[in-house]
């Protein structure tokens, strides 16, 4: 008996101590929550794992049920400091509902450095576009709105701005059909010196809800990604936005930002209705010593303090979990695709999919 | 005889002595002399020592540890000791009479009476506060903004007596340290000390421009 039990040891067949333990070993596809159709084309849903998230997506390009429209909300991403990760938050969760949740969502590029334009369209698009005139002028942009409220014109037209399907790959197939770009121009810069009067600013200010109250009706979405200062164009997106989200860096700095954009926003509108800071997404944390957590835990408690003495909704909240800092979101953008369809795999990609979860929950839609 | 009746006879004793000491020969009034002079040094001991027992803050003191019997446990006798570098006034599982009894004669001894009347007083204040409820967050958040207000010393005292290790933990989690399992106590109280002051001080609403 016991000569046969030493005999295992050389069993041939038996397989080693490695081959064991990969056998049990997880591979890291297993620990995502989402899974794709065996019958997409794209490489992302070609894992298996990927069938449950994208099951919405079938059903959003079908007909849409009248019942279950409601106009779109429009959310505006600001944060006077630069930095802090409001285009990556507008692409990736912009793109993320549409992608994954089957939303139909507009991204408005409001920045004169045309950051959230560059990451959705590939040079090749981009120029094109600039070179383009309709009706001898230049194809139209975000300026367009705000130069039609200074000029008092009536130039802009949305249907013909509006590039839908973004981003797209070399042969122009669209990537995220439901993801729709009004892009930005250079020229947004020229139109905070062009205001000569209080008049011109209270029209700019109104400009942009104007703009998209007629797109309404065909977004559940729209997100404006903001410039990094609170001059005209933030106060126009401040006007047209129902909902203000802040991206913010876990450190000091943006702390101390944010109590003052808390404060400013309170004066920003004038005689409008107000919009107030309903969520604070955590962007570029790292897990790495004390020093994010407390700046986090500070936040909160900022939070906390400004509700009570009603600077904040009580409904705002920061959202869970925070965006780890990850240089494929850099990457990505050089891809010219959001995260999760560059590196689906990584710590940002992750994140964004709970993120969309999260934002889902906190700005439910029927 | 009473110690008044003791006073009245040393008075009496003390006047016919000055009159009349003079005529006292021989050793038998020596020997006697003698052995009252000793008798009175022994009372005097005895009376400054109690003098010294009976003084404010010592009185105060005693006080203190006779009526909050149930707050002044041993386990606090000792770690008020300790943080005010005395010895120990016994072990945990000591008769706690005893230690209220070496806790005071500690306190005589090393003339910091009115430092311990301090931190007792405070332990006793403290521990009639209402208990913080650790179940929320958000209520975590909030009592590390109000800790954070506090003087450091203050603040020490107040984790030192209000929280269980257990909850100084949670304190620590809520200022959004990592707190490792083996972290003692000790190592862990001047963290939460700095971080709750920061984020008192982080999280003011006139703070900043």
């Amino acid at each position: 008996m016991q000569a046969t039990e030493a005999l295992s040891w050389v069993n041939p067949t038996r397989p080693t101590f490695l081959q064991r333990r990969r056998r049990h070993t997880r591979k890291s596809t297993d620990f995502l929550p989402y899974r794709v159709p065996a019958s997409c084309s794209d490489r992302a849903e070609q894992r298996p794992r990927f069938r449950f998230a994208f099951a919405h997506r079938r059903n959003r390009n079908e007909a849409f049920p009248a019942a279950t429209l409601m106009p779109a909300r429009i959310f505006a991403f600001l944060n006077f400091k630069g930095g802090v990760g409001k285009t990556t938050n507008v692409v990736n969760l912009a793109a993320g509902l549409a992608y994954l949740r089957g939303k139909r969502v507009l991204v408005v590029d409001l920045d004169a450095q045309c950051n959230a334009t560059y990451w959705l369209l590939r040079p090749s698009e981009f120029k094109p576009m600039h070179e383009l005139r309709v009706d001898g002028r230049r194809k139209q942009t975000t300026w367009q709105i705000y130069r039609d409220a200074l000029d008092q014109t009536h130039s802009f037209d949305a249907r013909v701005s509006i590039l839908r399907g973004v981003p797209r790959n070399e042969n122009g197939t669209e990537l995220v059909p439901l993801l729709h770009l009004l892009p930005a121009s250079v020229d947004l810069l020229d139109i905070e010196f062009d205001v000569d009067s209080g008049v011109a600013a209270h029209r700019l200010r109104v400009a942009l809800r104007q703009a998209l109250e007629p797109l309404r009706e065909d977004y559940d979405f729209i997100f404006l990604d903001c410039p990094p200062h609170l001059h005209f164009i933030t106060q126009s997106a401040v006007v047209a936005a129902d909902h203000l989200i802040v991206p913010f860096m876990p450190d000091y700095l943006s702390l101390s930002g944010f109590r003052v954009l808390a404060r400013l926003l309170k004066t920003l509108r004038g005689g409008e209705p107000q919009a107030k800071i309903d969520a604070v997404i955590v962007t570029r944390f790292k897990k790495i010593g004390n020093a994010y957590g407390a700046a986090v835990a500070e936040l909160k408690s900022l939070v906390e303090e400004l509700q009570a003495v009603q600077m904040l909704p009580a409904r705002c909240a920061v959202l869970e979990p925070s965006i780890r800092d990850d240089i494929r979101i850099g990457e990505s953008a050089s891809e010219h695709q959001p995260v999760f369809m560059h590196a689906p795999l990584c710590n940002a990609a992750t994140d964004y999919f709970a993120l969309i979860g999260a934002f889902l929950r906190h700005f439910p839609t029927p | 005889m009473t110690y008044p009746e003791l006073a009245q006879r040393l008075w009496s004793l003390a006047a016919a002595l000055e009159t009349h000491s003079s005529h006292l020969t021989g050793p038998a009034p020596a020997k006697a002399a003698a052995a009252v002079a000793k008798a009175a040094e022994k009372l005097n001991s005895f009376l400054t020592q109690s003098a010294q027992r009976n003084s404010g803050d010592n009185r105060r003191l005693a006080d203190l540890l006779a009526d909050h019997t149930d707050v002044l446990t041993n386990l606090r006798l000792i770690e008020t000791a300790k943080r005010l570098h005395w010895k120990s006034p016994g072990a945990k599982t000591a008769i706690p009479a005893k230690v209220r009894a070496k806790f005071f004669d500690l306190a005589v001894a090393a003339d910091a009476a009115t430092a311990a009347c301090e931190r007792l007083e405070s332990i006793i204040r403290l521990h009639a506060t209402p208990k913080t409820d650790f179940a929320d967050e958000a209520a975590r958040r909030a009592e590390l903004r109000r800790l954070g207000r506090l003087t450091p010393e203050a603040l020490e005292l107040e984790l030192d007596i209000r929280f269980p290790e257990a909850e100084l933990r949670q304190l620590a989690r809520a200022a959004g340290l990592t707190v490792g399992t083996k972290e003692s106590r000790t190592k862990l109280t001047p963290r939460v000390v700095h971080y709750a002051r920061r984020h008192a001080e982080n999280t003011a609403l006139d703070a900043g421009a």
